[in-house]
């Protein structure tokens, strides 16, 4: 069996070889190792038939126009983060990749990313299931409903009124009795969804707006 | 008039999480259930408010599976966690869509 071909990317070089060095001794080939979005783009031109770019979510360059080249030469794709937030990764799905991880994941965790995408699978950080897969509800009821409903899902107006209510993270996790990282994740939406930049502001506006009861 | 059963969580029901360990803990009964990554996130969508049919679309586009594969595997968890009293179901009026196997006539 022909070994995988791997290309890296990452802006940091000593991360990069790190990860080569890994990668190597689990049996794949890494054939390049690139430190912006222009020099994957030659490497692309010059190794037409690369199987997974691990490309860093920090890249310098235009990463969504590599990302697009990496599907025009059916490359998968795994993005790497030193965040790990619920928006880089819907983001990075919507361009295109199939897997998604942490910079400080478990060497386990890259490895079995990396395997589970070259077999074909999607691969994303446990923690982060919950957030996503209630992203794609989501997603899928706007597409269905008329326009004009509330920006906010049940779950997010719920987040919002325990956020109103003084409740953080943990105690927000507690009342729904789901985990804090999902818990994480609904505050961040409700804080995108409102146009705003903190927990404080989104209350704030939330009031303003009515969504919430003034306490 | 047909309605879809959604499930929701039992009340009273707790959520530990040690390190990589997440489990259930049941009020009335004691029982403690341990969740995997998948049953978790199943869980946490158990909000009263997704039908099975959106878990199961989903997850279908999320790990490119077969739809009756995954809807079989989300049953089956689903069912798992009813026979411990950490779930509960509600009705709701179907939507157009949602004529799939989770779509029950008025009991």
């Amino acid at each position: 069996m022909s070994e995988a071909t791997v290309a890296i990317a990452d802006e940091d070089v000593l991360f990069g070889s790190a990860l080569a060095v890994v990668l190597a001794d689990a049996g794949y080939a890494v054939v390049t190792q690139a430190t912006s979005c222009q020099e994957v783009h030659d490497d692309l031109a010059r190794m037409p038939s690369l199987d997974l770019l691990l490309m860093s979510s920090t890249l310098p360059g235009d990463r969504a126009a590599l990302a697009r080249a990496a599907g025009d030469h059916a490359l998968r794709l795994v993005v790497l983060s030193p965040l790990t937030e619920h928006a880089e990764l819907v983001s990075a799905l919507d361009h295109g990749a199939q897997g998604y991880l942490g910079k400080d994941a478990r060497l386990s965790d890259l490895l079995g990313s990396v395997a589970a995408v070259l077999r074909g699978e999607a691969a994303v950080p446990r923690h982060m299931l919950g957030g996503l897969l209630h992203e794609l509800v989501q997603q899928r009821r706007r597409a269905t409903a008329p326009s004009g409903d509330s920006p906010l899902s049940r779950r997010e107006q719920e987040v919002l009124e325990l956020l109103a209510q003084g409740h953080a993270q943990e105690g927000i996790a507690r009342a729904l009795v789901i985990s804090p990282q999902t818990a994480r994740t609904h505050i961040q939406k409700v804080i995108g969804k409102l146009g705003v930049h903190s927990r404080v502001e989104a209350v704030a506006v939330a009031v303003e707006r009515g969504l919430v009861a003034a306490s | 008039m047909t309605t879809v059963r959604i499930p929701r969580h039992a009340p009273g029901v707790v959520l530990r999480q040690e390190q990589t360990v997440t489990q259930l803990l049941a009020p009335g009964t004691g029982a403690v259930v341990s969740l995997d990554p998948l049953a978790l996130a199943l869980w946490e969508m158990c909000d009263g408010e997704t039908t099975v049919q959106e878990m199961t679309t989903a997850s279908c586009a999320l790990f490119d599976a077969p739809h009756d594969t995954v809807e079989r595997d989300i049953t089956r968890v689903l069912a798992a966690l009813e026979e411990q009293l950490l779930l509960e179901w509600v009705s709701a009026p179907g939507p157009p869509e949602a004529s799939g196997p989770d779509t029950k006539a008025d009991r």
